[in-house]
């Protein structure tokens, strides 16, 4: 049941640090908006995958990266996490974080903004899924002045689709009492793609023209019920995201691409 | 005046003063380190024991049959409960997983860090007792030198004890008499001095050889502390990746409807794992405890050693100081009934 070894890559030597300085500099691009985690907890995490003394008790010869998502796995995930914990006061990145605002609130009602972000162990990606709500009666929500606090069944339900797709996460949103989604994104981090990794069909000609370059794919998908549903929006983003792509062939080492 | 040079002393010159400051400096510093080793082996406790995220056994096994089962009748009970409020919600297990691994993760760096405190006070020991070896070679040296010094000094005082002896006595009052006589009580003194010096050195010898040792003593358990935190963190870095193969399942199976996956299996791995890392934990940490028990026993002696031999030093003194002033009287008594 444990993960298959073939899903993993484990990163030795110059492509550990490579991996280690290009990708900070990828995830920690300030281009990537508020839609994603925030690139600076990101670069941070990167700037300690590796730790600082080869004798430290923590430290590993190599570095475990998931094939499909070229991002770090869980266990290296949180090593990196610790040592930054270490170093800085900051809260710094979770594996699961979730803010909630009240934008406006009226009796037992209230509208609020929940901010979730999330390592997905099973994927190995970033996801910040961002969720307007409509509450209504719901005792899971907890208003304290400008922010909000919510358990039970409803951040449950955040913890365990957080990483869904973004339609799987409404469906079991509407199973949460008291709790409407009027708006929601999901802002995916990665894959980060290079030699060696798994390489997504659309981007396959660019890694060939350019074997030494590493791509950070950042997707973002919105769902909001004014705005139906967004395959039949006629977003031109959404169909012209393959073109985009393979039209960026002489795409530089570092250099971030937006698939909207 | 005299015929053999007078030997040049290296290094530390010690008194009896110095060897007691010396041995006082000592006794405070490993003082303190066997408080700081207890407050790291405390440390370490603390962090082996909660590796296991502080789940008893029942309650592993509860979360693994819910994990094979699926909710419980008492699950839907506390579920329904719940959600009129009258019950705190069953958490996900996968949520629970990862807390673990993240608390073990977190553990790890802990064990971590204060090996690197440790890896630093191994080094400031070996310096020490480079330093302190060095020392005692010194002492060593110097008493030899004394030590061969004084005997060169008592042979020429037999033979000058051995002239006088030859004097007739009309002759004692002569001036060659006189400073035979005088030749004598400068040896007598020189011997006392350089018979001091080589106690003073012996004395510092075998002060620094017992700081050296205890210094050894420390070195091997902070040594083995470090290798106990080793074998931590190697089991706890496995068990890590065995439970995060599991929570990458169990976040894929969230999402996912295939229930055919053996997890009850995979759980049982889990516990294993997480007993084993808990097993060790114990272990070194036990062994850990011992070894500062019995090094605080190791101090008593040590201390009790070092109370009798600068008792001993200064009974030493003591008489020697009596000596000195009986042979004062005894020559005094010489001069006036001469």
């Amino acid at each position: 049941m444990s993960g298959a070894a073939d899903e993993i890559v484990e990163l030795a030597g110059a492509a550990r640090e490579r991996y280690a300085t290009l990708g900070a500099r990828l995830v920690g691009d300030r281009r990537i908006n508020r839609s994603f985690v925030p690139p600076r907890d990101l670069k941070a995490l990167f700037q300690h995958l590796i730790a600082p003394s080869a004798a430290a008790l923590d430290a590993r010869a190599t570095l475990a990266v998931d094939r499909r998502s070229g991002l770090p796995t869980l266990p290296e995930f949180l090593r990196a996490r610790a040592r930054m914990r270490a170093v800085s006061d900051g809260p710094g990145l979770d594996r699961f974080r979730v803010e909630a605002r009240v934008r406006r609130a009226r009796g037992k009602t209230a509208d609020i903004k929940v901010v979730v972000d999330r390592f997905d162990p099973a994927n190995c990606r970033f996801r910040r899924a961002v969720l307007e709500l409509h509450v209504d009666g719901c005792s899971e929500v907890a208003l304290e002045g400008d922010h909000a606090t919510l358990s039970g069944h409803l951040r449950d339900t955040l913890f365990r689709f957080a990483t869904a797709p973004p339609r799987l996460l409404c469906l079991r949103m509407s199973d949460v009492g008291g709790v409407h989604v009027t708006r929601l994104s999901c802002g995916t981090t990665g894959p980060l793609v290079f030699a060696g990794m798994e390489v997504p069909q659309a981007l396959a000609p660019v890694l060939s023209a350019h074997p030494d370059a590493m791509i950070l794919v950042c997707t973002l998908t919105q769902v909001a019920l004014s705005d139906g549903d967004p395959m039949e929006r006629d977003d031109p983003f959404l169909f012209a995201a393959a073109d985009v792509i393979t039209s960026l062939r002489a795409a530089q080492p570092g250099r971030v691409i937006y698939s909207v | 005046m005299l015929e053999f040079p007078e030997p040049v002393y290296t290094g530390t010159q010690y008194s009896a003063d110095d060897v007691e400051a010396l041995r006082q400096r000592y006794k405070e510093r490993h003082q303190d380190s066997v408080q700081s080793v207890q407050k790291m082996s405390g440390d370490y406790g603390e962090l082996s024991s909660s590796l296991t995220g502080g789940m008893s056994d029942a309650q592993w096994d509860a979360q693994l049959k819910r994990l094979a089962d699926g909710p419980t009748t008492g699950d839907k009970v506390r579920l329904w409960l719940s959600k009129v409020g009258l019950a705190s919600r069953p958490r996900p297990v996968s949520e629970v997983l990862e807390e673990q691994l993240e608390s073990v993760q977190e553990k790890i760096h802990g064990v971590a860090r204060l090996r690197e405190s440790i890896d630093g006070h191994i080094g400031d020991l070996e310096a020490d007792i480079r330093r302190l070896n060095q020392q005692v070679v010194e002492a060593a040296h110097n008493e030899e030198a004394a030590a061969k010094h004084v005997l060169q000094l008592s042979k020429s005082l037999d033979d000058k004890e051995m002239e006088l002896l030859h004097w007739d006595i009309e002759d004692h009052q002569s001036a060659a008499y006189r400073v035979a006589v005088a030749a004598i009580d400068e040896l007598k003194s020189q011997i006392r001095i350089h018979g001091s010096k080589a106690r003073a050195f012996g004395h510092a010898e075998n002060r620094l050889e017992s700081v050296v040792r205890m210094n050894r003593n420390f070195l091997e358990m902070l040594k083995h502390t470090a290798e106990n935190m080793e074998q931590l963190a190697g089991a706890s870095n496995q068990v890590v990746e065995e439970i995060s193969g599991n929570v990458r399942a169990l976040t894929s199976l969230t999402l996912a409807t295939d229930m055919a996956l053996d997890l009850m299996a995979a759980s049982k791995e889990l516990k294993a794992g997480i007993n084993k890392v808990a097993e060790v934990a114990s272990n070194t940490s036990l062994t850990l405890t011992r070894e500062i028990d019995q090094f605080v026993a190791d101090m008593t002696v040590y201390d009790a050693s070092t109370v009798d031999l600068v008792e001993q030093n200064l009974s030493e003194e003591r008489r020697l100081r009596q000596t000195q002033i009986d042979e004062a009287i005894e020559h005094a008594y010489e001069t006036t009934t001469s």
